[in-house]
């Protein structure tokens, strides 16, 4: 009995001490949100100070009393300062800080009424960045004063954030977030294209990272131990990594990717659930795009696909897609009954159809545009070309009714589809909903984008070795992507992960180029192709800047969805490639005010394009997306029976 | 060996207990502010969907023009609606309420219900239904087949515009008299040219000429006004008006009168003049009409009729404050009259109003009265880009400039160091960093006997007024727009509509920052309430996600709001991803349960009061709570919230907790 007791009592002194070491490291200072406030606060105010010593410090480089390069040193100090906020800066103010702190150095649109429509002149520290480290700093001197005090004006909104109150889910959120942005946009020169100090930026923001997320390492279990060293070593083997980096044309980002910001990435979600931190209410989380729960960048689930339409709440999206796919390759839907979506959509060509432009209906002429590639289209906040609809349900509605597509309208084709008591019985199981007249606009529309939202690939090549899945991958390729998101500057416009305008890391828009594409390759006399783009399509985006601008269409399935280009311009990738590293439409002698692609010419000798079409080439995937129907159901009008599948043409 | 066990039992639970340093963990839901329908509060009240655009059938009348020729017939309704009338039927025996003329806030080519925007009318009646004393709305059938509409019994009627006074364009906001039920719609979709009203022809743009034509893409036609050839104005009061011919997008941009009865427009209001008017009111007299301009610089005008009822006869004149009168000693000194007889001076009002001098406001939007006062409520939605450099004639009324001098001390943490000229000087000047930032604008009163604007409620975070920013979404004011009046048992409330100009500087809680949609309350203010802050807003509900809230019209007897759900996302399900016109009613219930009193007690013990609850429990600060069932399991768990919606609960005893560990017993009824 006293052995016992004994024993007890060691074990509870034991128990004890490890209890009180638990309550004293952490215990005794405030939480880690508490601290980070408080440091998010003290930030700001140096941020703050080093922006009124920007401006004030650029007035002494106008009238000759301070070095211009030492002028530029201390601006790219201004931006180190943004970026240890930035974390959280773009947590909560993600709309301020594109608009007017750190976006693109382009004319953004600042949206009002229609009749109060602000094309806002580029500012921010990206535009700085590129006017202060360009050679004509000293014509531009008065622009810079100007906009230095615009950026101070803005910059004091950072006040708010002294005030905010931080919550440990928010700040995990901020944190991964962040390491999206970091590999997506800091590190492919998206940010700060006058410096190209990117490198050491990026550094800046992993420094806080790891400054946050050690904080919360106190409080784990033992059980973790192994996964907070890695955690550790992670954040400072990739902080010493990019500190010894070779410079920019050079880092090697596949290596970053993988060995470095995919692991961080899981190991701050394995830090969140053993914390047992609260998750984002699931059904609001269903309602943004980036899943919170993905644990690799190339993750099949990093974004919520259903985001982009409207099929979101629903739950029987497998047989919605099952009927959109009879519906997809039904000449049925055309007033001619000889045309289908599959008409300009192959599924043996990534759903495209190999033509500069599709033919027309009745083969008299062609439509006005390329057919895009219907695989990964719905990741996409907007849709068409023009970027003229919002949900995917209203992108189908302009082939029904044009006169050079199916030429006809939603009442009509409700009324046809239901004289086929097969597809009748087939949208009333789908439809409960709609009762006894079940094929209706929304249903159509409804079924048609569950089997477009179906058609996603995550499977290429670079997939599976990034995600780990594969072993290697051919130096070739790697030095492709390596280029695609550096050098070439590819991704900062195609995006990652999914290679398009869809802007990371929140997924949430899509973004538009003016590219200069020309009428035909004639390189003597180059003119701009006549379609307006953009401009023509939304009444509350009619602004110069939009002229000429189209959609940035992804880059996988590349290979297969040649001839390319809004107009289908250039028959090979080679042609394309050599028409950005020429520096677009611009850069062929075409006179573009608002081109949006930088005109000079990238640089690329013929091996590094070379790479970068390897890499592209190896973004093909469409395992499991190109089988076509068998039969289509069946009408009361038989002569309707014998419609071919997918139409005549 | 039990005292053993027990001892190593309660040693592993204070082990335990000492490593819960993150309150609550795991599976939990936070307070979830977002929806995708529409959130109201539950019983007493009763929410209901009336009209559902782009899905109910609305009749319509023969019409003429360039879509066709067509008969009496029906098609789907246009949506973006936002302005309500509400006309009572006091046609003695009646069971109705009354009518209901809804804008449609759109651009849309219809060949059936013409170009342009448009309303629908329709009748409600109040029934009762069993249950504890909620009543509900219904949509009356009616055959209106004598006002030219198909001859059978139906629910929604289209006001014909195109083959009486011509097509309207973005009906916003409106005017619904006291006195009679009087109907007027504003047509914000202020036009500067004929092709300007034919969206494809984008006469805005300026540097590639006129746009080639893409095929027959709905975008591409354009949705705007396809009938452009100039209008002949005849069939006014206006004698020496008639016969006048104008180009046809002078034709929009007026206050139009239509009768919600018949389903008829009756005239563009060519004597109140042209300007992009948004929202309006008539005075108890029956002879004045405030009028507000949504732009910046917007008018504040009124119409003076010289008889009673008749609004076809009277003078016209714009507010211009007088710094001579600062208090408003002579409330004429503060209004210019303007010679409405001279067409020319009608369809140039707003330029004319502007070069001599009118009052500069920041988008005016909705305007109310407050019937037992008399004194005017209008909404100055603000605007992110107050650029006043080609109106240098305005004059800036005294609250703009606390305005600004309350916005410079709250972003730069010190007072505005100059005088009040140099505020206005800044306020009118060219430097874009020295002038007003106008994100989340205000509540305005006009007083008629003093004839001075002055500020009710500032919107927007970090006043030392302000709530905190933790207690975001449940107590915050950003951008109001649409404004209604409403009498509860003899309490006087205003109905306020948020309608967000941006998501940015707080006007959305960090939690939508990240979101792609905004979204917009509804709130309701105490008329009683002396210099009333934003904590004194009792928020009634928010409408789905993307959608703009609007529409706030009262039923004469206080048990009825109607409102709509403007351009909803169309990520929503159906029918949330339509605009929409609903009704909530009970609102003498909650009055009477003491639902709408300011429940903010505050205190630094841990405290939760109704209890028992029913509906909505209230904290006595801003905290992290967990709630358990009376088993001790944790049910939910709340981040940073002072009140929670305890309405999905089943009756029973529940224990809430806080970060602190202290732990109250709530009962659930």
């Amino acid at each position: 009995m006293r052995k016992a007791y004994f024993f007890l009592i060691s074990v509870s002194l034991f128990l004890v001490a490890v209890i009180s070491s638990f309550q004293q490291s952490p215990g005794n200072q405030p939480m880690p949100k508490e601290r980070l406030a408080k440091q998010l606060s003290e930030d700001v105010n140096l941020l703050l100070g080093q922006m009124i010593l920007a401006a004030d410090h650029w007035e002494e480089v106008r009238s000759g009393k301070r070095d211009i390069n030492a002028y530029r040193k201390e601006f790219s100090k201004l931006r180190l300062a943004y970026k240890k906020v930035e974390f959280l800066a773009e947590y909560f103010e993600p709309n301020l800080i594109k608009l007017n702190i750190n976006g693109a150095p382009l004319p953004k649109l600042n949206l009002g009424t229609e009749s109060m429509m602000v094309v806002e002149e580029p500012n921010g520290l990206q535009t700085l960045d590129e006017l202060i480290f360009s050679e004509e700093y000293v014509q531009e001197q008065n622009k810079i004063s100007d906009l230095l005090a615009k950026l101070r004006n803005e910059m004091s909104w950072f006040r708010g954030f002294q005030k905010q109150v931080l919550t440990d889910r928010e700040i995990f959120e901020a944190v991964r977030l962040s390491l999206i942005r970091t590999f997506t946009l800091g590190l492919t020169g998206f940010d700060c294209p006058g410096s190209v100090n990117s490198i050491e930026e990026a550094k800046t923001v992993l420094l806080s990272l790891q400054n946050a997320v050690t904080m919360y390492l106190p409080y784990t279990s033992k059980g973790f131990s192994s996964k907070s060293k890695k955690l550790s070593s992670t954040f400072a083997s990739a902080i010493k990594y990019l500190e010894s980096h070779p410079g920019f044309d050079e880092l090697d980002r596949m290596h970053v990717l993988t060995n470095f910001i995919n692991p961080l990435y899981t190991l701050v979600l394995d830090l969140h659930l053993e914390l047992g931190i609260e998750f984002k209410n699931p059904r609001h989380a269903l309602l943004q795009p980036w899943n919170y729960s993905s644990k690799n960048l190339f993750d099949e689930n990093l974004l919520n696909k259903y985001y982009y339409t409207g099929l979101a709440q629903r739950t029987n999206r497998d047989t919605l897609a099952k009927l959109g796919k009879l519906l997809f390759f039904d000449p049925v839907l055309s007033a001619s009954n000889d045309r289908s979506c599959a008409s300009c959509h192959h599924p043996s060509k990534a759903f495209t159809d190999g033509m500069a432009k599709s033919l027309a209906t009745g083969m008299q002429g062609t439509v006005d545009r390329n057919s895009p590639t219907c695989i990964d289209a719905v990741f996409a906040d907007r849709f068409f070309y023009d970027l003229r609809t919002d949900v995917l349900e209203d992108q189908i509605e302009h082939v029904v009714h044009s006169s050079k597509e199916f030429n006809t309208n939603y009442a009509e084709l409700s009324r046809k589809l239901g004289q086929s008591p097969e597809y009748k019985a087939m949208f009333r199981g789908a439809f409960p909903e709609f009762g006894e007249e079940p094929i209706n606009e929304s249903s159509i529309a409804s079924a048609l984008a569950a089997y477009v939202a179906s058609l996603t690939s995550y499977n290429s090549s670079v997939d599976k070795y990034i995600r780990g899945e594969q072993k290697d991958l051919p130096a070739e390729v790697k030095k492709g992507f390596n280029l695609f998101m550096g050098k070439a500057a590819c991704g900062t416009c195609h995006f990652a992960p999914v290679f398009n305008g869809l802007v990371p890391p929140t997924f949430l828009e899509s973004e538009s180029e003016v590219l200069g594409v020309p009428a035909t390759t004639d390189t003597l006399k180059p003119r701009i192709d006549p379609d307006p783009g953009r401009v023509a399509a939304k009444v509350k985006e009619r602004v110069d800047i939009y002229l000429h601008s189209f959609k940035t269409p992804t880059v996988r399935n590349t290979a297969l969805t040649a001839p390319y280009m809004h107009n289908g311009v250039y028959k090979s990738l080679e042609e394309v490639m050599d028409f950005y590293n020429k520096g677009g439409g611009v850069g062929l002698g075409i006179t573009l005010p608002n081109q949006t692609l930088p005109p000079d010419p990238l640089g690329l000798n013929q091996g590094e394009i070379k790479a970068i079409i390897s890499f592209m080439k190896a973004l093909s995937d469409t395992s499991g997306l190109t089988d076509v129907p068998t039969r289509l159901p069946l009408f009361a009008e038989t002569s309707l029976n014998n419609r071919k599948i997918g139409g005549n043409y | 060996m039990k005292k053993i066990y027990l001892l190593a039992i309660v040693l592993f639970v204070a082990f335990t207990a000492a490593k819960a340093q993150f309150a609550f963990p795991v599976e939990i839901t936070t307070v979830n502010w977002g929806t995708t329908s529409v959130q109201m509060p539950p019983s007493p009240l009763r929410t209901q969907i009336l009209f559902i655009g782009g899905h109910d059938s609305v009749a319509h009348t023969a019409i003429n023009h360039v879509g066709g020729n067509f008969t009496p017939g029906f098609s789907r309704a246009k949506q973006w609606h936002d302005y309500i009338g509400f006309t009572q039927d006091t046609i003695s025996g009646s069971q109705d309420l009354g009518w209901l003329s809804i804008n449609h806030e759109t651009v849309f080519r219809d060949d059936r219900l013409g170009d342009g925007g448009g309303m629908t009318v329709f009748k409600v009646r109040r029934v009762s239904v069993p249950g504890p004393g909620v009543d509900s709305i219904v949509v009356v059938p009616q055959n209106l087949s004598t006002q030219g509409f198909p001859n059978v019994s139906t629910r929604f009627f289209n006001v014909d515009f195109k083959n009486t006074v011509g097509e309207t364009g973005m009906n916003c906001g409106g005017i619904t008299s006291y006195n009679d039920g009087r109907v007027w719609t504003a047509e914000e979709w202020f036009r500067t040219s004929t092709s300007s009203i034919f969206t494809a022809q984008n006469a805005g743009f300026s540097a590639a000429g006129p746009l080639p034509m893409l095929d027959s893409g709905v975008a591409a036609l354009g949705n705007g006004v396809r009938d452009t050839a100039a209008f002949t104005i005849t069939g006014t009061p206006w004698a020496n008006f008639n016969g006048q011919t104008i180009a046809k997008w002078r034709n929009f941009n007026w206050m139009v009168e239509i009768n919600p009865r018949t389903g008829k427009a009756i005239r563009k209001q060519y004597n109140w003049g042209r300007s992009g008017w948004e929202g309006g009111i008539v005075a108890n007299d029956n002879r004045t009409v405030y009028l507000g301009d949504d732009a910046t610089p917007g008018l504040f005008a009124k119409f003076v009729a010289t008889t009673a009822g008749n609004f076809t006869q009277g003078d016209l004149f714009f507010h211009k404050y007088n710094p001579n009168d600062p208090n408003g000693s002579n409330p004429d000194s503060h209004w210019v009259k303007i010679n409405n007889n001279n067409l020319d001076t009608m369809l140039n009002f707003n330029d004319y109003a502007k070069q001599l001098g009118a009052t500069a406001f920041d988008r005016l939007e909705w305007v109310t009265m407050d019937r037992s006062t008399g004194m005017i409520y209008f909404t100055e939605t603000g605007n992110d880009n107050v650029n006043l450099t080609n109106f240098q004639n305005v004059v800036i009324n005294p609250h703009m400039v606390q305005a600004y001098r309350a916005r410079y001390q709250q972003r730069f943490g010190v007072a505005f160091p100059g005088t009040d000229a140099q505020a206005i000087s800044n306020i009118k000047g060219s430097v874009d960093s020295l002038r007003f930032k106008d994100y989340y604008g205000r509540i305005l009163r006009y007083n008629p006997t003093t004839g001075l604007v002055t500020t009710l409620l500032e919107g927007g975070p970090y006043f030392a007024s302000s709530p905190s920013v933790a207690s975001y979404p449940s107590k915050h004011l950003t951008n109001p727009d649409g404004l209604g009046y409403m009498t509860i048992n003899g309490r006087h409330f205003l109905i306020i509509n948020e309608d967000l100009n941006g998501r940015t500087f707080g006007r959305t809680p960090s939690e939508f920052q990240s979101s792609g949609n905004d979204y917009c309350e509804m709130y309701l203010l105490d008329l009683a309430i002396q210099n009333p802050t934003v904590n004194n807003l009792i928020r009634i509900g928010m409408t789905p996600f993307g959608s703009e809230v609007t529409g706030a019209k009262a039923s004469f007897d206080g048990k009825t709001i109607f409102f709509n759900v403007q351009h909803p996302s169309k990520n929503n399900p159906f029918p949330y991803n339509n605009s929409m016109t609903l009704a909530i009613s009970g609102w003498d219930e909650a009055v009477t349960l003491g639902l709408l009193d300011d429940n903010s007690k505050k205190g630094d013990a841990f405290s939760i009061w109704p209890n028992p609850v029913a509906r909505e429990l209230y904290l006595n600060k801003i905290q992290d709570v967990a709630i358990y069932d009376a088993t001790g399991k944790r049910l939910e768990v709340f981040r940073n919230v002072e009140r929670i919606d305890m309405s999905a609960y089943t009756t029973g005893v529940y224990y809430v907790r806080n970060a602190e560990g202290q732990t109250q017993k709530l009962v659930v009824e």
